[in-house]
């Protein structure tokens, strides 16, 4: 061989040898050096301004940034302007916001301004088989459809549902064969017990209800709802609240102020989360994800001394529900990347971190995270979560007017509910006729 | 005098003028760029609108009632710092603190001061013996005079600074000449420092008129309207409408109504204002 073929051979195993070094140093020298498959791409969430949503996202953001190499922020706005925040960011040619937690929802879904799920989740590049969307929890997927498409995987599903304090309940008497504190299954006992319980000085129910507030029309709503009723209007529209039913409800809606504070009717969210919290009151119709900050000590004096039960019934045991939707926006320019997002955190394993975390505590959708040992163990009122979800009925929030109707609600029940009037009948009769015109104009009665 | 009024129209007449024309149109918050022209439908409508009809009754009872009981307190006040008593500074400097906060640090303020259960209010009501509690702000013919008693409240300080300067810039003789006359203190007071201040007394009219009549900030914080419309001022009607109810063509239709309001009322007292100051000079 010459020395020119020689040399020339030398060079190129040289050459060849250098290349691999070169090629194989990183990702030996740095074995965890890998491409993220989102890199460089980043997410905006608007969100409430709240430390159980902040809570989330701080748990959740340092995984997903892991996982996808993608940045996440999250913008908390104030509940008030949550609605015109949104709105604005979705009829933007380039909106700030990709993905929203948000509860009203179905305007937006209506005007195309949100992104439908269903071909993410058939793409199986984007949502692996062993994700198994038939866990859903069906109320809860229901309140993600709209004409036949699906927009929604709650990042908590809520309904309304009765805490109750065990250790007052029992020490007035209502317990079981072993002992064991028994919450009220209908309204009647629910006056029976706040009877009972008012008998031993103890004003025990605890209720939402200043007429300044929303809260009020939500445990009107509920009631009505546990009538058997899913909408306040028929199938031609037509208001129907001041039936029979109706009237039982609205003058249930104020004998339940017997059994509470003489100042309840200044009362809203907050003073009855607070005085719950701070021990008082042994009855409280409240939304089901607060089962958490209850029973956690740091934040709670009924921790470890309270339940919860399913909505208390007239005919049916439903409540209001009010679920926080994942809404990926239309104009979002990742909406691939929000999916991944919301696909992520509704894995079980997160619905079940989420849940387990006090600070955080979302219900789950997915009913396999019901039935965990470790949920069980944890919350020995998982059950009342789970049946208080699947019974809620949401379906009015469906529609465009229910902001409308709401209000009126709002306007009507609250001197009703301060002795302004006492005459249910004619509020009934206002609210429906009110009402009425809201749908008439909508084109939804058909009267 | 060119870029003033070039940048009164960029700043004032261009909003008003695109608002006017938003409010010629069906247009939804959730669908910008569907708005369908309606041409005056959204005024028409304003006739047969219980709310706002109320809103302008609650707004012009609170305007009246709160700028009546800050004109004669401010007076009283006024009449007050005046004096030549010791330790007026310290007082004159605590009066003024209320005007240092804002509007919406007041509305916070006030609610918990007012709340029935742990509020200060509650407290006093107590120790004097007059009530367990008070519900005064979900109470229907109560939650009005709050907000306008703590409206009087937040503008007192503004209203007696004005009145007062107006009073120390009074002439002396008028007041010398009375004196010798053997004229009494309030007959001093009614026919000859209410008369000379009557164009700061429509100065201020003017201004506390204007200022009452936008009230939402404590309507949004204390009582959000309620109990049911008994507290619904015209902007948080515009508000509610708008961002609520989500019809922006309607609050924009309301909003130019009270605009126009507002111009018609501002013109009115001020002409009444060029008279008086004329009438003194003369």
């Amino acid at each position: 061989m010459s020395r020119t073929s020689t040399n020339r051979r030398t060079f190129l195993k040289k050459t060849a040898a250098a290349t691999a070094a070169l090629t194989l140093t990183p990702t030996l020298g740095f074995p965890n050096l890998h491409l993220k498959p989102y890199a460089g791409r980043s997410l905006t969430i608007y969100q409430q301004a709240s430390p159980i949503f902040e809570g989330a996202f701080e748990l959740f953001q340092p995984y997903f940034e892991d996982l996808t190499g993608a940045k996440i922020s999250f913008v908390s706005i104030p509940v008030a302007d949550m609605g015109q925040q949104i709105a604005l960011s979705l009829t933007a040619d380039k909106g700030e916001m990709d993905l929203t937690w948000y509860y009203a929802v179905y305007p937006l879904v209506l005007q195309g301004l949100v992104q439908p799920i269903d071909d993410f989740i058939k793409d199986p590049n984007l949502t692996p088989p062993k994700w198994d969307f038939a866990d859903y929890l069906p109320g809860a997927l229901e309140s993600g459809r709209v004409d036949g498409r699906l927009y929604n995987l709650s990042v908590t599903a809520n309904a309304l549902a009765f805490y109750y304090r065990t250790d007052k309940i029992a020490d007035a008497g209502f317990v079981d064969e072993q002992g064991r504190a028994v919450p009220p299954v209908t309204w009647d006992d629910v006056q029976r017990y706040g009877q009972a319980l008012d008998a031993r000085r103890d004003k025990p129910l605890l209720l939402m209800y200043s007429p300044n507030g929303t809260q009020c029309t939500q445990i009107w709503l509920s009631l009505w709802l546990s009538q058997d009723y899913t909408y306040i209007w028929d199938q031609n529209g037509k208001c129907i609240v001041n039936n029979a039913d109706g009237l039982v409800v609205t003058r249930l809606l104020k004998d339940l102020l017997k059994w509470a504070s003489p100042t309840n009717v200044t009362w809203d969210f907050p003073e009855a989360h607070a005085a719950f919290q701070q021990g008082r009151g042994a009855m409280l119709p409240q939304w089901n994800n607060l089962g958490g900050i209850y029973n956690d000590p740091a934040n709670s004096l009924a921790a470890g001394k309270l339940s919860m039960a399913p909505w208390p019934r007239i005919k049916v045991s439903a409540s209001d529900a009010g679920h926080w939707y994942s809404l990926i926006a239309a104009n979002s320019p990742d909406k691939e990347l929000a999916w991944v997002l919301v696909r992520e955190y509704n894995s079980y394993a997160w619905q079940k971190k989420f849940f387990l975390n006090s600070a955080v505590n979302f219900n789950p959708s997915r009913k396999s995270v019901y039935d965990d040992p470790e949920v069980k163990a944890a919350c020995p009122w998982i059950h009342a979560i789970r049946d208080s979800n699947n019974n809620g009925r949401g379906q009015q929030r469906r529609t465009l007017e229910w902001e409308a109707v709401q209000l009126v609600l709002q306007e009507e029940l609250g001197p009703y509910v301060t002795d302004e009037t006492n005459d249910a009948q004619q509020v009934l009769d206002r609210i429906a006729a009110r009402v009425d015109e809201i749908t008439r104009a909508s084109g939804r009665f058909k009267g | 005098m060119t870029p003033s009024i070039v940048l009164l129209l960029a700043v004032v007449g261009y909003p008003v003028l695109l608002g006017f024309k938003l409010s010629l149109y069906d247009w939804q918050l959730a669908t910008i760029g569907q708005e369908r022209y309606v041409g005056l439908a959204n005024y028409i409508e304003l006739i047969d609108n219980e709310r706002l009809w109320g809103s302008i009754e609650f707004t012009l009872f609170y305007a009246l009632a709160a700028v009546c009981i800050e004109i004669v307190l401010g007076t009283a006040l006024a009449l007050l710092l005046n004096q030549p008593i010791r330790g007026m500074r310290f007082f004159n400097t605590l009066l003024l603190a209320p005007i240092a906060l804002s509007p919406v640090a007041v509305g916070v303020t006030w609610k918990f001061f007012l709340n029935a259960d742990y509020g200060t209010m509650t407290f006093l009501l107590q120790e004097f013996g007059i009530a367990d509690y008070q519900t005064w702000l979900v109470q229907k013919s109560a939650a009005p005079w709050v907000l306008i008693g703590i409206d009087a409240w937040w503008s007192l300080p503004f209203v007696t600074v004005i009145l007062l300067a107006g009073l120390k810039s009074l002439p002396p003789e008028p007041f010398e000449a009375a004196q010798i006359d053997g004229a009494r203190s309030w007959q001093s007071f009614f026919y000859i420092t209410l008369p000379l201040l009557r164009p700061v007394y429509l100065v201020v009219l003017v201004i506390r008129v204007m200022d009452a009549l936008r009230v939402h900030e404590l309507v949004f914080v204390l009582t959000q309207g309620g109990p049911g419309r008994s507290t619904s001022s015209l902007s948080f009607l515009i508000w509610q409408t708008g961002f609520k109810l989500r019809e922006m063509g309607n609050a924009t239709a309301i909003g130019m109504a009270f605009l126009v309001f507002i111009v018609l009322l501002t013109a009115v007292l001020t002409k009444l204002l060029d008279r008086q100051i004329s009438e003194v000079r003369n």
